[in-house]
């Protein structure tokens, strides 16, 4: 399962390393997101918390759907990435994602709210600690990057997206 | 990405959030989350049959007081909610030591200053755990007051009451003017950080 799939598949040694690079992305993105999931889904309630906090008058049907169908995306697009499975629309959704984590930090620093954290993860943080604020912009826009190349270059190796694409070569 | 490629991408994407939110409303459905407190017993019933204690002094504002300059302002009070009490109720349980308050805020506001003997327990107490202070309440049928910055909209608060009511405590209330009314009102207030 070393071998690129698709028309973008790398050529020489640049390629390969291209590759590389990829699969690298895939999994620190997919392994911050599975952490990012598991934190939220092991403990709904505060999740729940977090996103009332953002004071983004929701109904209630929808705050609750939004604090169990938020990580669990996460988790099946942090599980995709990791394994290689449609790997470039997992790589979407996660920016997707990112984009309208961002946009809600940055209404949460423009109006002000006395948040303690952003909920992101859990209590805790990856590189930014502390209420919401334009570290957490840059942290989201450093994941976005990422989550663009993946899903903009479409070279992955180690990936099971490469089987499928052989699998289904050899058929045709 | 040629156009068919990305018509296939797209409805991936689809498909993978559709997915992530069928296994979210499955989730929702096991395991049921609050997003307000249920209603406690009425507040009337709770003082009644207890000393009122002393009038509040002259122009003592037991309704939403105006927030500290600079704070945001707090929603008026036309849609009150069951669980919120006004400043002279939460002085008549106070001065006849029928309630433990709780401060909701972050410990750095409670640091600055404070109900006079309430407990600085914020949300962030709770993550995957019994806060060390609620063990000072070990009476499940205390009655509890929590208060915030003050407003009809004070979600710390209220947070903290579902975190409560999730541990059994039964009656909780929360101070509709928050800790300004309190202080605007003359009431007992300390400072320091919580010990």
């Amino acid at each position: 399962m070393t071998e690129p799939a698709g028309p973008g598949a790398p050529a020489g040694s640049g390629g390969v390393a291209m590759a590389l690079v990829g699969l690298a992305l895939r999994l620190v993105l997919g392994g911050i997101f599975a952490w990012a999931a598991y934190l939220k889904i092991s403990d709904p309630q505060q999740f729940t918390h977090a996103i009332k906090a953002f004071d983004t008058d929701l109904p209630d049907r929808l705050i609750i759907w939004s604090t169990f169908a938020v990580p669990w995306t996460e988790m099946l697009c942090a599980a995709a990435l990791i394994v290689g499975v449609w790997t470039r629309a997992a790589a979407t959704t996660v920016a997707l994602m990112l984009v309208l984590f961002t946009g809600l930090v940055i209404s949460a620093i423009l109006r002000h709210l006395n948040l303690e954290h952003c909920g992101c993860f859990g209590r805790q943080g990856l590189l930014c600690h502390g209420p919401p604020g334009w570290c957490h912009v840059g942290e989201n826009g450093l994941m976005l990057a990422m989550a663009l190349v993946i899903a903009l270059t479409g070279r992955q190796v180690v990936a099971a997206d490469c089987l499928l694409e052989r699998r289904a070569r050899g058929r045709a | 990405m040629p156009p068919s490629n990305a018509g296939k991408q797209a409805l991936r994407v689809v498909v993978l959030i559709a997915l992530g939110t069928g296994a979210g409303i499955a989730d929702s459905a096991m395991r049921p989350v609050k997003v307000t407190p249920d209603a406690p017993p009425p507040i009337e019933e709770v003082i009644a049959g207890h000393g009122a204690g002393q009038p509040l002094p002259t122009g003592a504002n037991p309704v939403p007081a105006r927030p500290p300059q600079g704070a945001p302002q707090a929603k008026p009070a036309e849609t009150a909610k069951p669980y919120m009490i006004t400043v002279e109720q939460a002085r008549k349980l106070f001065e006849t030591d029928q309630a433990d308050f709780i401060d909701a805020r972050p410990e750095t506001e409670y640091a600055e200053g404070h109900i006079r003997g309430a407990l600085s327990i914020p949300i962030e107490a709770f993550a995957g755990q019994i806060p060390e202070r609620l063990k000072l309440i070990p009476d499940r049928a205390r009655v509890i007051i929590v208060y915030c910055s003050g407003g009809n909209d004070c979600k710390a608060a209220e947070d903290v009451m579902i975190e409560l009511q999730a541990l059994k405590y039964s009656k909780i209330y929360v101070i509709q003017a928050g800790f300004p009314g309190w202080k605007e009102a003359g009431l007992p207030v300390d400072q320091g950080s919580p010990p």
